[in-house]
């Protein structure tokens, strides 16, 4: 399991760093009830499939993604509109794209194109049963966080 | 095909020439007979025109012109015939071309006696020459037409010029005749043995294409190996593929192994070969002592593993000629299977102990077990999300609930389980030592947390199912009392067992007001940590009880009263008691009390409650990790409760834990 997270998180402090010009501090991995309401505005979710079965979902409150588009376009937002959704959207885009590179050529996995969701405090079903997802928070610009929540099992016989 | 163009070439040009070229591949067996018939007609042509050339240029020197130019004229005919026979002519005339005049000159040579009368010998090739080129029936009659011409031209006298009386003439005849005969037998038992050996040539072959197609099609790689273990060219197609090596013809087995075997194994499996070439062994033993029965193949030059399997035999090709015929399977695909298999059967068998345990234990027990773990969970995650605690503090409390779970699983049996939290406690006692903890390593113990959180879950739906069916046959839940009584004598039972000590746990008093408010969960896991450490540390072993002049028995004894408002529980043991020489020794080493403290007898007893603190030599699963008491401190601490320690040397240890109730009650809930 741990071989399909990892690239996921090596991606995202690079693509953060090269794209955005900021350091990422990751944090302590922890559980997440699938039940449990998240505080969060906006996530975009990647689904995993082949010999393991998943999704990574990034998530993040939306004055974060407005920061980010900011520093992104140049230009201020201050609402959660179409040119944030957008930004945020080609951000996983990239982190998406890069992990497929690594991911794909190793294992015998497919990763899909990233779903934008929004809404506050919405929350997300897991494509499996399981109880426990894990997640690593990320620490960005001094005081900002955005977690990287993943749930994937790994497919015997495949 | 290769070889026949090869074969071709070698064919000598000699044989080419008395073939008259008329055959590309004059070995090939069907031809065999028609090519047979040319050479015999080239050599009877060449061999008679040049007899007739030079008899015939005697005879014209003798001064008989016309009979000397008769001569060399058939020569020429003859030479004429062999230049034909290259052409398209068909052969029969050709045949016919040859023995019609050369019947007439027999003829001619009959009448006239030939040279001094012996010109008739000639007559004698005659059937011979008929039969071997025009075979049987067309050369038994030309032979037929010739004896009848030269009868009637010696019994009707005035025909021949030659004188023949009766008794020449006949007996010139029966030679003929015998001459003929013998011709048509060799011919017609020369027919029937060609004919028999195509017959045999026919099923051998077809017997060899068949081999050769379950040779070309066999999934087994055969093989055979001459007295230096070289590999022979006919091994079968499979072979290659097994061996992931082309062109194995001429390759010595051992040195295409080399890359799979050590040396050692080497010298073992040539001496093995040697024991097979013998002959004199057992075909059973020697399958049984193959070095190399079943092993892991290295292709060389590329990293591919695989699992073959290998059998050797003698073979005998006669001659007093020794082969090894060695077979080779690819049994990857089915090692792998049996792996998975016995991994599935393992993982199966831990179900139905769970299963078993359920039903024999007490669901409440098991069901206590879950809860417990899920306690657990939940507490650790909550240090994971705690992001003040330095990482290695985080390693220590995960340290401390994974024990806790382990010794849980013990007690119920759960081998495969616990096996599996102690191998995590390994992992964690390696990452909690490191200097620099990093996220990869944070991220391994996550992850192995949800394994052990999956397998939990599993339990859990094992457990969901038997209460259910339970419900429905009405079984009987038990009290509290049972549930934790039940929980200690098993803990204990397990710790004896397995040390193969004699202990027995009593209780002589269980206080119900504790029971129904004190907390449950802590005091079952400080009770069972306790009864552990006893059976472990305190009691000794049978043999050394005897000797102290004690029960061979030890005897563990618990009481849990409440009064002034707080629980108090004695757990005692008659055990060797605290070995303070050893616990200082050992703090000293582990640096958990300075110099100046070492003979406190206080500070010791401060140490055996630190992190990592055991005075077992190894851990094992029951003991030696020195998380028990760290646990008991911790959890005690948690309810604000205080732990005193009585000990005698050879008398025994006693444990009083004294837990206040009502923030108990508060903190437990």
């Amino acid at each position: 399991m741990e071989q399909y997270i990892k690239p996921f998180i090596d991606v995202c402090v690079n693509v953060f760093k090269e794209f955005i010009g900021t350091e990422l501090k990751v944090g302590r991995p922890y559980f997440a009830e699938s039940s449990s309401v998240n505080e969060w505005d906006i996530s975009a979710v990647i689904g995993l499939t082949g010999e393991a079965r998943g999704a990574v979902v990034v998530s993040m409150k939306k004055e974060l993604a407005m920061k980010l588009t900011d520093s992104l376009t140049g230009s201020k937002h201050d609402k959660l509109d179409a040119d944030v959704i957008d930004a945020i959207g080609e951000i996983v885009n990239i982190i998406a794209g890069n992990a497929k590179k690594g991911l794909e050529e190793t294992f015998r996995l497919v990763i899909s194109l990233p779903t934008i969701v929004e809404g506050k405090e919405h929350s997300i079903k897991w494509p499996n049963s399981q109880a426990r997802i894990m997640c690593i928070p990320f620490d960005i610009f001094e005081g900002d966080t955005f977690s990287l929540s993943v749930a994937i099992e790994s497919v015997k016989g495949v | 095909m290769a070889g026949k163009t090869e074969k071709r070439e070698k064919v000598s040009w000699l044989l080419h020439f008395l073939s008259s070229g008329k055959f590309d591949n004059p070995r090939s067996d069907e031809n065999i007979e028609k090519m047979l018939r040319y050479v015999i007609f080239n050599i009877a042509l060449i061999a008679g025109a040049t007899f007739l050339v030079v008899f015939g240029l005697s005879v014209v020197m003798a001064g008989n012109t016309s009979r000397g130019i008769l001569d060399i004229a058939f020569g020429l005919v003859c030479l004429t015939i062999v230049v034909l026979l290259r052409t398209n002519f068909p052969f029969v005339v050709c045949g016919l071309l040859a023995l019609v005049p050369f019947g007439t000159l027999c003829v001619l040579f009959l009448l006239d006696g030939g040279e001094r009368g012996f010109g008739m010998l000639w007559v004698y090739s005659y059937p011979l020459m008929a039969t071997f080129i025009m075979g049987l029936y067309a050369g038994g009659i030309l032979s037929g037409i010739l004896l009848a011409a030269f009868l009637i031209s010696m019994l009707i006298p005035g025909l021949a010029n030659y004188n023949y009386i009766l008794p020449i003439a006949f007996r010139i005849a029966s030679v003929y005749v015998l001459v003929l005969v013998l011709t048509i037998i060799y011919e017609q038992v020369r027919i029937l043995k060609d004919r028999r050996v195509r017959q045999l040539w026919s099923a051998l072959r077809a017997e060899r294409d068949e081999i050769t197609a379950m040779k070309d099609n066999l999934k087994v790689g055969l093989f055979l190996l001459n007295g230096d273990y070289v590999i022979q060219g006919a091994y079968s197609k499979a072979l290659e593929n097994i061996l992931g090596t082309d062109e194995l013809e001429g390759i010595k087995l051992t040195d295409l192994l080399s890359a799979s075997i050590k040396a050692k194994e080497r010298d073992t499996l040539e001496d093995y070969f040697g024991m097979v070439m013998n002959r004199s062994f057992d075909a059973k033993m020697l399958e049984e002592i193959n070095p190399i029965s079943e092993f892991t193949y290295m292709i060389e030059y590329s990293n591919q593993e695989k699992m073959l399997r290998t059998s050797f035999s003698t073979v005998d090709r006669g001659h007093g000629e020794f082969f090894i015929l060695g077979t080779v399977e690819d049994v990857t695909a089915e090692k792998q299977l049996e792996q998975q298999l016995a991994e599935e059967e393992a993982k199966r068998e831990e179900e139905m102990r769970a299963l078993f345990q359920v039903i024999q234990v007490e669901p409440r027990v098991f069901n206590d077990f879950i809860e417990d773990t899920e306690y657990e969970f939940n507490r650790m995650n909550d240090t994971l999300k705690t992001k003040d605690l330095s990482a290695k503090d985080v390693m220590v409390d995960i340290y401390q609930s994974v024990h806790a779970i382990k010794s849980n699983a013990l007690i119920l049996g759960l081998d495969n389980f616990s096996g599996k939290l102690h191998q995590l406690e390994s992992k964690l006692k390696v990452i909690r030592d490191k200097d620099e903890i990093d996220f990869e390593d944070m991220l391994h113990i996550t992850v192995e947390i949800e394994k052990i959180m999956k397998e939990k879950d599993k339990f859990r739906d094992t457990i969901a199912k038997i209460e259910s069916f339970n419900a429905v046959t009405g079984g009987n839940r038990r009290q509290d009392r049972y549930v934790l009584v039940e929980t200690l004598t098993k803990a204990c039972e397990k710790a004896s067992v397995a040390l193969e000590k004699k202990v027995k746990f009593s209780v002589d008093e269980l206080d119900g007001i504790v029971l129904e408010y004190g907390p449950r969960r802590v005091m079952k896991e400080v009770l069972t940590q306790l009864v552990r450490n006893s059976v472990y540390h305190g009691i000794e072993s049978p043999e050394e009880r005897q000797a102290a002049g004690k029960d061979s028995e030890g005897l563990i004894r618990l009481s849990v009263k409440y009064g002034d408002g707080r629980i108090h529980l004695k757990l005692s043991d008659d055990g060797r008691g605290l070995n303070f020489d050893r616990i200082r020794e050992k703090a000293l080493a582990l640096n958990l009390i300075r110099q100046a403290d070492a003979d406190n007898r206080n500070h010791l007893l401060q140490a055996i409650f630190s992190p990592g603190f055991s005075t077992a030599e190894t851990a094992d699963m029951h003991a030696g990790r020195g998380i028990g008491l760290n646990l008991v401190r911790e959890r005690i601490k948690d309810l604000h409760g205080s732990i005193k320690l009585q000990t005698e040397p050879g008398k025994g240890t006693v444990f009083n834990i004294f837990i206040p109730l009502e923030i108990a009650v508060s903190k437990a809930s």
